[in-house]
């Protein structure tokens, strides 16, 4: 397909690389701005699932000297329980959270020493609840960074009947309508096509199917397999459903506690748990998976 | 004996101050006085709306800079909150040594009245926008500005403009007083019928601010649909 993403050369250099990461969130940290309120909003998420304090007496650590590398293409799941690190680790790649040790490197390039918008300019950003702007018609989302970009408005049109037509929206039906008028998975689909607009090589996606029915989630889920074959882009994506993360993946990172437990192809981390927690999330599983086929159907 | 137009119309219009029905009186009046009442409402609505734009612009920025931080919100809507327990009539006297009579004190009695109802929804229409929304912009490589202006602003403003409608609306209604003061207005057609005792004047300014009221509220009404489409859908 023609709308692949620029692959260059890169050779045997990662995509992303995580070396001994660690991100702390102290209970009394106030800082300006939006800043402010994420900072609030995943501590109190974190804080919900009473993860101690490790240390002193008002902080934790959200992420703990994790160290991962993720080659260029690979579709990455980040697996865990909520407060264990996965936003966290994710906020940090694009920098909306700064690490407070360690450092995150960008196809080679540490990621401090960029621009932060520049950096998210490569990256495509995807969230549960899509995120979409109210007041902008499913067009003009699409097109906002290719618009702040100055791209030609008939470049920015083409490029977002290209981009519905890959998430599998009729252009003509779409284009004109606003968020509102979009059923949960349809904005899901908006959120990823603007996610795409630039043609980022690298994905990050946090719970984008979490707020969504059973069967539109395993549409997306196909949909987005499909999208990072004809992109060949690389993809992380976090999620807490064990389901998901391991029919996504072509590896799994599991993480509990801020720590990075395992991480390896699917299959493998099946038949190899490499830790007590690992076995018993593996277990638990399976233990639901036994109602299915131990209800007989007619 | 030729009366002059004066007198003539003195006239007329004492004798349907006598005989007639309160109805006729009023649209004797306004047959009369059509001229002058059209200057008034010319002159009502000016000092509503100069009153109005000051208040949102002392109103709007103020409000953006209280939600950024919170510790100085009660500083600035403080003193507005006690400036608008004084009665309008009040300020109106009270400017008189400042402002002297006329438009000028009249504006600014309107404006300390028009910039909480501003100030206030300005506040919450910025404190409502979705921290995921901004989170999202932000992760998709918007900078500060671009985040204020084509997200923060546009989200904040079906709330700014709910409470400039309400400036708006409470403006034009107390405009009436500033004729006290000799600036004019609609007012004056009421301080007349008050003091000539004549209660078809009372009733024809009210029912005029009233209507003028609610005209203004229902133009600024269309206003915001035409600005806000995706409100109504």
């Amino acid at each position: 397909m023609n709308d692949s993403f620029e692959k260059k050369s890169t050779g045997a250099v990662p995509a992303i690389e995580y070396r001994n990461v660690c991100k702390r969130f102290e209970r009394t940290d106030a800082k300006r701005g939006h800043s402010r309120r994420v900072r609030k909003d995943s501590l109190s998420e974190a804080g919900a699932s009473g993860i101690a304090s490790s240390g002193q007496k008002d902080g934790f650590y959200a992420v703990n000297d994790l160290s991962a590398t993720v080659r260029d293409g690979e579709l990455i799941t980040i697996l865990g329980s909520s407060g264990c690190g996965k936003t966290t680790l994710l906020k940090m790649t694009n920098r909306l959270y700064e690490p407070d040790g360690g450092s995150i490197l960008l196809f080679g390039q540490d990621i401090q020493k960029q621009d932060p918008v520049q950096l998210r300019r490569k990256m495509g950003y995807v969230i549960q609840q899509a995120g979409l702007f109210p007041h902008m018609t499913v067009e003009d989302n699409i097109s906002v960074i290719p618009r702040l970009l100055k791209w030609e408005p008939e470049r920015c049109r083409d490029r977002v009947t290209e981009l519905l037509d890959l998430v599998g929206l009729d252009p003509d039906q779409y284009r004109s309508r606003y968020p509102s008028q979009l059923s949960g998975g349809q904005q899901q689909r908006v959120g990823l096509a603007r996610a795409l607009a630039t043609k980022p090589r690298v994905m990050l996606l946090d719970e984008p199917f979490g707020a969504v029915d059973a069967i539109t989630r395993l549409n997306l889920q196909n949909e987005l397999l499909r999208i990072h074959r004809e992109t060949g882009g690389t993809f992380l994506f976090v999620t807490h459903d064990i389901h998901e993360a391991f029919r996504l993946g072509n590896r799994v990172m599991i993480m509990n506690a801020g720590r990075l437990l395992q991480m390896d192809r699917p299959e493998t981390i099946v038949r190899n748990p490499a830790d007590p927690f690992v076995e018993t999330l593996i277990r638990s599983a399976m233990e639901q998976e036994r109602f299915w086929y131990s209800t007989p159907r007619e | 004996m030729r009366l002059s137009g004066e007198q003539t119309r003195w006239n007329r219009e004492t004798a349907a101050a006598e005989g007639d029905s309160m109805w006729e009186k009023m649209i004797a009046y306004i047959m009369t006085h059509g001229d002058a009442l059209l200057v008034q409402i010319r002159t009502h609505l000016w000092i509503s709306l100069a009153a109005l734009a000051a208040a949102v612009v002392i109103g709007a920025p103020c409000g953006y800079l209280a939600t950024d931080s919170p510790g100085i919100e009660k500083w600035i809507s403080a003193p507005f909150h006690v400036l608008r327990v004084i009665p309008s009539l009040a300020i109106l006297v009270l400017l008189i040594p400042v402002a002297g009579t006329g438009a000028l004190p009249a504006v600014i009695a309107l404006t300390i009245l028009a910039v909480p109802p501003v100030l206030l929804n300005t506040i919450v229409g910025f404190r409502d926008v979705p921290p995921f929304i901004e989170e999202s912009a932000a992760g998709m490589g918007m900078t500060d500005r671009e985040i204020l202006w084509k997200v923060r602003v546009p989200l904040a403003l079906p709330m700014i403009f709910a409470g400039i409608r309400t400036a708006l609306v409470e403006v034009i209604a107390s405009a009436a007083l500033a004729a006290r003061i000799g600036a004019g207005g609609l007012g004056e057609v009421i301080f007349t019928g008050l003091g000539l005792n004549r209660m078809d004047l009372l009733v024809l300014g009210g029912i005029l601010v009233a209507a003028l009221s609610l005209l203004c509220g229902g133009l600024f009404d269309t206003l915001t649909r035409r600005l806000m489409p995706y409100r109504y859908l």
